[in-house]
Parts: structure tokens; C-alpha cells; sequence
């Protein structure tokens, strides 16, 4: 499989600069906080080799984890992330199968299953993040508060990436 | 030996992913003890500098706001001066001008503010080269910000008072009462006061200042405002929301306090 390293690390910086730069400041209603790294990991074509991946998440987490002082947090979530992708990617693959090197986006398998493929996934993602930077059982409904609150943002900040820099697949060859 | 090999091969991601996340869970503990501090000093510098481009070009935007702060000290300054140095900022108990030269404060520009985390630090541009060391008080014209936990030769990290770990004697403006200031982690800025005793004459509004007990902090530097006020019937202690009067959104420049006899104080407290 030909990989695009030029495209795949420009996608990687421009996230990370994104998050860390701008997103990590924000702090909607006390509470959410969008993470919209995960998107770049989450768009990697489904066959994709697993070793790679998970090395790719490792990378991109650390590299976030050291802009915004938190450890191995993000490298944490997001290998986990890329552990349970394929997993998750085959529950919910189609009768007839993914083509190969397909990349999951809003235009191709459209809205309602990449919703859902990003929700469920992300909430893996976030929830596991807020436990290990709040770490305590006595803040449980914190944690649940937090996490609900940022995924909200980050999904519908997903969501429209997305729809904006993502070229539709039936335009773009029209 | 073969049978390994092929294990590897089988297992191969699985293993992977487990190596990753155990390094990563290592980096979260060494992050989380205390120690680890120092030695965070040699490897923040690449991403503060990177942080410390963007602060650079942000921060003509915010020089009105900027301005306005500083101008507003200048006119409290001002005040004290005329009041000859102590007045109604205090009203029931005094600061002694006398040890007023243990303090020593060296002004410093934010590059880079946290507070939407649960432990929250601020990464200033002056470091040990500038004689910033671990264990000296942050302040700012709003209000107290947090205490220095690390220096690399040109940067240092700030605890800052939205870090769960930070605790600030405190004391109510209006009759000195001695408290302790904790964040909880909710909004960035408000904070909870604990260990005021009842019964006090605290009301909503009133001005918390630090308490000087600490060697980080001189007496009455201001923390904040009583927001919200609770008492449980039978309760020996009130339950006080504080807002913050420090923006930690908004922070540009710091005063760091180094107080010359901070040693001999430890000291002297350490032996008892």
C-alpha cells in the first residue's frame, strides 16, 4: 500500500498546531474542552497496517503531551484509540466490505455512520483521557461531566472539519 | 526459540500496543511526582520557545488590555503612596513597614497560561540565569497567581493557584481571621476557602488576602472576593466560594517575590 508521507504529516502538524495552539485554550461553560487530534487518526485508510498505526498515535499523542504538560496522557488515549479502531471498524463494516485503502469520511460512508463511528469512538478516547488526568474515584461525577461536555464540542468541531476541508469524493469529479 | 519468534510474529500488535501504553502510563507517573519538576526543566525548552513565537505574536492584540491594568496599578500605587503606605486597604490590622525590604520583586512576561486542565501551570520567560527559583511566590496586578516549581536557564514554570495541589494561607481583610485557600477544580475562576472558623463576620464581598505566614507570599497581597457563603447548622467551619481576582485567561505580566530570608525562615521551622 502506497502511503503519502508529505499529506500524512502535513495532516498530523496542522492538527497538533490546531489542538495545541488554539483548541487547548478554550474552556466552554467551565467544563469542555474540544480534542479534534483523534479526527487524523480516525481518517487513516481501514487497511492500514496496526503496527503502524498504533505508532503513528504513540507519536502524535507524545508530541501533544509535550506542548501541553500533561505526561503521556494523550499518548495514552489516542494509542488506545488506534488499538480498538479495527475493532470497531469491523462491527460496523458494510455487507459487501470496505475497498481497500478506503478512508473513513462524512462524504463516503456518510453522515449517520461516520456520526456514529466518531462518536463512539471518541467517547472511548475522551473518557479514558479524563480519568487519567483527574485520577480520582471521588471525582467520578467530574470526570462524566467533563467528558460528555468535551465530546459534545469535539464531535460537532469534527464534524465540521469535515465537511469543510474534506473534498466530497462525487463533486470533486464532476 | 522458534516458537518465540513466532509468538512475536502472532502477537505482534498486541504486544506493540502494550509496550506503548506502559511507557506512556511511565511518563504520566513521572509527571505526576513531584521530582519529576526539575527535571522538566531540560525538556520544556523546545515547546515553550515554540510557545513563546505564538505569545509573541498574540500579544500586540491584548496591549490595550494591557495598558489598562497597568494604569490602574499606577493609580493604586499612587494611592498607597499618599495613605503612607498602609490605609484602607487594611483597616483592622496593619502592615509593618519594617519588613517591608525582605521582599524583592522581578517583574516577568507570561508565555503561556493553562487553566482549562485539572492541574494548571504558567510558563514565564525568566529563568535561573535571571536568579528565578523554585519555591518563590507569583504575583500579577490582580492578585496573587501561583508559586514557581521549576526553572530551566531562560524559563520557569509556575504552579498556579488552579493546580490541586497549591494551598495559600489566607486571611479575611477584615479582621485578619486565618484560613486556607484550595481550587477544586470546577471554574477557573473561583476557589474554596477552608478552616474559617464561625463564628466571623464574613460577608459576600469581602476581600481575602494572603495570610504572610508562608515564606512565599508577604502579608495582604490580594486574592480575591467572597462570593458565596455557606454554613451548616452545627458546623465549626464556613463553607466560602472565593472568586479568583487574578484572570487567568488574560495574564501578560507577573511579579516574581523573592523573599531574602525565606531560607532562614524554613529553617527555623524545620527545627522545630
Amino acid at each position: 500500500m502506497k502511503i503519502n508521507v508529505l499529506r500524512l504529516s502535513f495532516q498530523l502538524l496542522s492538527l497538533v498546531f490546531l489542538q495545541v495552539l488554539v483548541l487547548n485554550k478554550i474552556l466552554l461553560f467551565g467544563y469542555a474542552t474540544p480534542m479534534v487530534y483523534p479526527l487524523f487518526i480516525l481518517s487513516l485508510p481501514v487497511n492500514m497496517p496496526r503496527w503502524f498505526e498504533l505508532l503513528l498515535a504513540f507519536f502524535m499523542g507524545l508530541l501533544i503531551d509535550l506542548f501541553s504538560n500533561t505526561g503521556g496522557m494523550h499518548a495514552f488515549s489516542l494509542v488506545l484509540l488506534a488499538f480498538i479502531r479495527p475493532v470497531i471498524l469491523t462491527i460496523m463494516s458494510p455487507k459487501e466490505g470496505y475497498d481497500p485503502g478506503e478512508k473513513p469520511s462524512f462524504y463516503r460512508q456518510g453522515p449517520v455512520w461516520f456520526s456514529v463511528y466518531i462518536a463512539l469512538t471518541l467517547f472511548i478516547h475522551h473518557l479514558i483521557f479524563y480519568i487519567l488526568e483527574i485520577f480520582s474515584i471521588s471525582y467520578t461525577s467530574y470526570i462524566i461531566e467533563r467528558t460528555l461536555a468535551s465530546l459534545t464540542f469535539s464531535f460537532l468541531l469534527i464534524l465540521l472539519i469535515e465537511v469543510i476541508f474534506f473534498i466530497n469524493p462525487k463533486r470533486a469529479r464532476l | 526459540m522458534r516458537s518465540i519468534i513466532r509468538f512475536i510474529v502472532r502477537y505482534h500488535v498486541a504486544i506493540l500496543f502494550l509496550i506503548l501504553e506502559s511507557v506512556a502510563l511511565f511518563l504520566i507517573y513521572e509527571q505526576k511526582t513531584f521530582h519529576r519538576q526539575k527535571m522538566l526543566a531540560a525538556t520544556l525548552n523546545i515547546s515553550d520557545r515554540i510557545e513563546e513565537e505564538f505569545s509573541n505574536m498574540t500579544s500586540y492584540f491584548e496591549l490595550g488590555t494591557v495598558n489598562d491594568s497597568l494604569m490602574a496599578e499606577m493609580a493604586r500605587m499612587k494611592m498607597k503612596v499618599q495613605q503612607g503606605g498602609d490605609g484602607k486597604l487594611e483597616p483592622a490590622w496593619r502592615i509593618d513597614t519594617l519588613d517591608s525590604l525582605i521582599y524583592r520583586f522581578i517583574p516577568a512576561r507570561v508565555i503561556k497560561s493553562e487553566y482549562t486542565a485539572f492541574n494548571n501551570y504558567i510558563v514565564i520567560d525568566k529563568g535561573s540565569l535571571d536568579s528565578i527559583h523554585p519555591g518563590m511566590g507569583v504575583t500579577s496586578n490582580y492578585g496573587v497567581v501561583g508559586i514557581v516549581v521549576s526553572s530551566s536557564p531562560h524559563f520557569s514554570r509556575v504552579m498556579s493557584l488552579l493546580h490541586h495541589d497549591i494551598r495559600i494561607s489566607a486571611r479575611l481583610a477584615k479582621n485578619g481571621q486565618l484560613a486556607s485557600l484550595v481550587w477544586e477544580g470546577h471554574h477557573p475562576q473561583l476557589a474554596s476557602l477552608r478552616y474559617l472558623t464561625y463564628p466571623s463576620p464574613v460577608a459576600v464581598g469581602d476581600t481575602i488576602v494572603t495570610a504572610g505566614s508562608s515564606t512565599y507570599f508577604p502579608k495582604g497581597e490580594l486574592i480575591g472576593t467572597v462570593e458565596k457563603k455557606e454554613l451548616e447548622p452545627g458546623a465549626d467551619f464556613y463553607k466560602i466560594t472565593v472568586k479568583l481576582s487574578t484572570p487567568f485567561d488574560r495574564l501578560h505580566y507577573v511579579y516574581l517575590i523573592e523573599n531574602t530570608l525565606q531560607k532562614e525562615q524554613q529553617n527555623l521551622e524545620d527545627g522545630l
